[in-house]
């Protein structure tokens, strides 16, 4: 082991001296991480989406149903009703009334993500338990999906509320018990709500921090994601190094050291392996101070970081021996470190790409530890959660490092 | 006298990517003695570094095996390379280092830790000339010291056999004339052994006390310098610088006929004005003329009359040459005994000569 530390520090030793390395290290990954972060929506806990509501109705059953669509989804700002701090409904001051055509007109632009048309005669349709038309309009972005399923959830229990008044009056109807139709009517619908409110199956569905649900910010995406790719960039770094070590002849001095193969290569790995926790312990710092929440079980997160490591680190060792000269090396590692990460998840959200492409993602190592980090820090699993990814890194690493080891040229 | 080194029927063969093989290297058989400097001589290709590096462990032989110490090199390899301290053609240096960072380095990894290491690596530092550079970046040395460093690197561990590749290509005649002396410190100072590879046939003669002339990846000869041109029976030359007098075609007739041991003499004149004019750095064209010549160019001579007589014992016919020639009136500026060297025992050997 002596030697195979004293090899590690001392390529570490010989990284370090580098000042393009120390940037590559400790700068680039940290302002990469900063920029996506914000891109992502920062360190705010809510990520706003500003929906626009044109109520033709006005009544209390609209509102109500607003306040529904309010309590399903707290990220959602309906316009021209809601003010928030910091995210206002860009409405004329003088007049903030919107009609269906400037919603319209608002969609179109993207100035809001979504329109909601509350038609006049809601409140009496319901009570008249008649069908009701609620218009919906969006473009096809991914944000519109979440408040299409907010007001899916919202309508919910009204459809439930009216279905029960609905099935009332034709249990009356059929024994011959109606005296009064539009008492009968309200009699049931109240009941209807009151056990919605209380004894219905329901979605928690929050943005907020909190300890149950989805949690995170736009840091949560970005630092892990930001982190996964450097630390491959790192690993596969470490196939220049060994092409630039037979070339300046330090690599074939050491295989003419009275060390055995396996210790120079063991040195060789190690050193790409604390590289690459050096890597992520830069960016878990700035995650620290970004407010990224690292979930309830650190061993998890630990457990992650380790596999991820030591898998893309003898990924690279089982390409090495492929490649012949630096510049080759060179292509390869910036193709496959940035396909890899931006097929894994490291750039974006791996829920918003489509299905396909999130069946090719399981292909790339960054994929395996994006979900890890994702089940930690978005819905703060534990290690039972991750363990699935963890076996497979670690699984990959084995194979990775067994076709390295027998393909690995000494000379 | 014990062997250090003792290779039997090494063979390397190499497959090209079009299926096809080379054999670089075809069954070499070496013996080197402890305390000696040994060189392989050969031309470029030869497979002097082939040979060397699967005596070093660097690259395992096709066939035949490599023992240093009664090591071998297959079999135990670790034992074996304690005792060898390798020191490639090549700058195997980490650039960004230091000049002690790299020592250390290289000291650990040969086993050395702590006050040893310490020790080890200042001992080092002062042989190779560079205590004051020591925490220097070997970046920013010259070639010469980063060959030095290279050097350095390869005794830490006190080797019982240091080998050498070429050590001195690319390098200015200073640091030559410095790593030339290394190798004699080494063998007279540490006792150490000194395999060296070099296609300068001038370095091999000044440093070994015996030789192997590798071709083709065939050793084709091997042995003492004496031995080596005795087993192609080389005659001496003697050449007599004469300035500007003219030698006449009797008085070499007398010296072929009256002279024991005398095969020929010639008699040729050098145009200097022809010579001097040249395109070539007068300095480098004095390096490569005789000494007689350059006695005549400067002493501002415009032709320089040489004859040459090639004789056996050619010290011992000596004199009587000389006489002949005085009492011809012919004024002898200056003699050289050129002995059989290695170029020519590669030159009768091969048919090439060893720059080819």
């Amino acid at each position: 082991m002596r030697y195979i530390f004293t090899i590690a520090i001392n390529d570490i030793r010989v990284y370090i001296q580098d000042t393009g390395n120390l940037f590559n290290l400790f700068v680039v990954p940290v302002i990469l991480a900063l920029v996506l972060g914000f891109a992502f929506g920062g360190g705010s806990q809510l990520q706003y989406i500003r929906v626009d509501v044109v109520d033709l109705d006005n009544t209390a059953a609209s509102t109500q149903l607003l306040t529904e669509l309010r309590q399903v989804n707290p990220s959602l700002v309906l316009c021209p009703f809601d003010t928030v701090e910091d995210f206002s409904c860009n409405l004329n001051a003088d007049d903030p009334t919107l009609t269906v055509s400037d919603a319209l007109t608002r969609v179109e632009d993207d100035q809001t993500a979504a329109a909601i048309v509350i038609p006049a005669g809601y409140e009496q349709s319901l009570l008249n338990i008649e069908p009701i038309q609620i218009e919906y309009y969006s473009q096809e972005i991914s944000q519109t999906d979440v408040v299409l399923q907010a007001l899916q959830t919202a309508i919910q229990p009204v459809n439930g509320e009216v279905i029960a008044t609905w099935v009332s009056i034709g249990v009356a109807q059929a024994l011959n018990a109606i005296q009064d139709e539009s008492i009968l009517t309200s009699t049931a619908y109240d009941i209807a709500r009151s056990k919605w409110a209380v004894d219905n199956i329901q979605v928690v569905y929050q943005t907020a921090s909190g300890t149950s649900g989805i949690t995170g910010n736009g840091f949560n995406q970005s630092v892990p994601g930001m982190a996964t790719m450097y630390v491959l960039i790192t690993a596969f770094g470490g196939m220049i190094v060994l092409l630039q070590e037979r070339k300046q002849w330090t690599f074939q001095r050491l295989v003419v050291l009275p060390v055995s193969r396996a210790h120079l290569l063991g040195g060789k790995i190690l050193a790409r392996f604390l590289l690459g926790l050096i890597t992520f312990t830069v960016l878990i710092i700035v995650g620290v101070f970004t407010g990224v929440s690292f979930g309830n079980d650190p061993l998890a997160i630990a457990l992650i970081i380790l596999s991820y490591t030591l898998c893309v680190t003898a990924l690279s060792f089982a390409f090495a021996p492929l490649l012949r000269s630096e510049e080759q090396a060179s292509s390869v590692t910036l193709l496959l470190s940035l396909s890899l990460a931006a097929l894994g998840g490291a750039w974006w959200p791996l829920e918003i790409v489509p299905d396909f492409m999130r069946v090719i993602s399981n292909i790339s190592p960054v994929a395996w530890a994006m979900n890890g980090f994702s089940e930690v820090l978005f819905y703060n699993g534990g290690v039972v959660d991750v363990m699935l990814y963890v076996a497979t890194m670690l699984i990959a690493s084995l194979v990775f490092f067994i076709i390295g080891i027998m393909t690995f040229k000494y000379e | 006298m014990e062997n250090i080194v003792e290779a039997r029927g090494l063979v390397k063969i190499y497959k090209r990517r079009d299926g096809t093989t080379v054999e670089a290297v075809k069954g070499v058989n070496l013996d080197i003695r402890k305390g000696e400097i040994f060189s392989l001589l050969g031309p470029n290709g030869a497979g002097k570094t082939t040979t060397i590096s699967m005596i070093s462990g660097l690259i395992p032989p096709t066939s035949g095996d490599a023992k240093i110490g009664g090591y071998s090199i297959i079999n135990s390899p670790i034992q074996a390379k304690k005792l060898l301290g390798v020191i490639p053609q090549e700058i195997a240096l980490y650039p960004k280092l230091t000049a002690r960072q790299n020592l250390e380095f290289f000291g650990r990894m040969y086993g050395l830790g702590g006050s040893v290491l310490r020790k080890q690596v200042d001992e080092v530092l002062e042989f190779i000339d560079l205590k004051d550079r020591q925490n220097d970046r070997v970046e920013t040395f010259s070639g010469g010291m980063k060959r030095r460093v290279n050097i350095g690197v390869g005794l830490l561990h006190k080797p019982q056999l240091v080998y050498m590749d070429e050590p001195t290509v690319g390098i200015d005649p200073q640091s030559r004339r410095r790593i030339l002396d290394t190798v004699f410190r080494l063998r007279d100072e540490y006792n150490m052994s000194v395999l060296y590879t070099t296609h300068l046939m001038e370095e091999a003669q000044e440093l070994s006390d015996r030789v192997a002339i590798i071709d083709h990846g065939t050793i084709i000869a091997q042995g003492t310098q004496g031995e080596l041109t005795q087993q192609v029976g080389e005659e001496d030359r003697l050449l007599f610088h004469v300035g500007e007098a003219v030698v006449d075609e009797a008085l070499l007739k007398r010296i072929e006929q009256n002279v024991e041991g005398v095969t020929s003499a010639t008699y040729t004149v050098l145009n200097l004005k022809e010579l001097t004019a040249s395109d070539a750095p007068q300095t480098d064209l004095i390096d490569k003329l005789s000494t007689g010549t350059v006695a005549a160019i400067r002493a501002g001579h415009t032709t320089e009359g040489l004859v040459t007589v090639v004789a056996r014992r050619g010290r011992k016919a000596l004199p009587h040459i000389i006489n002949l020639m005085d009492s011809n009136g012919v004024q002898i500026q200056s003699v050289e005994v050129r002995e059989p060297d290695l170029e020519a025992v590669f030159l009768k050997l091969t048919g090439r000569a060893l720059r080819d």
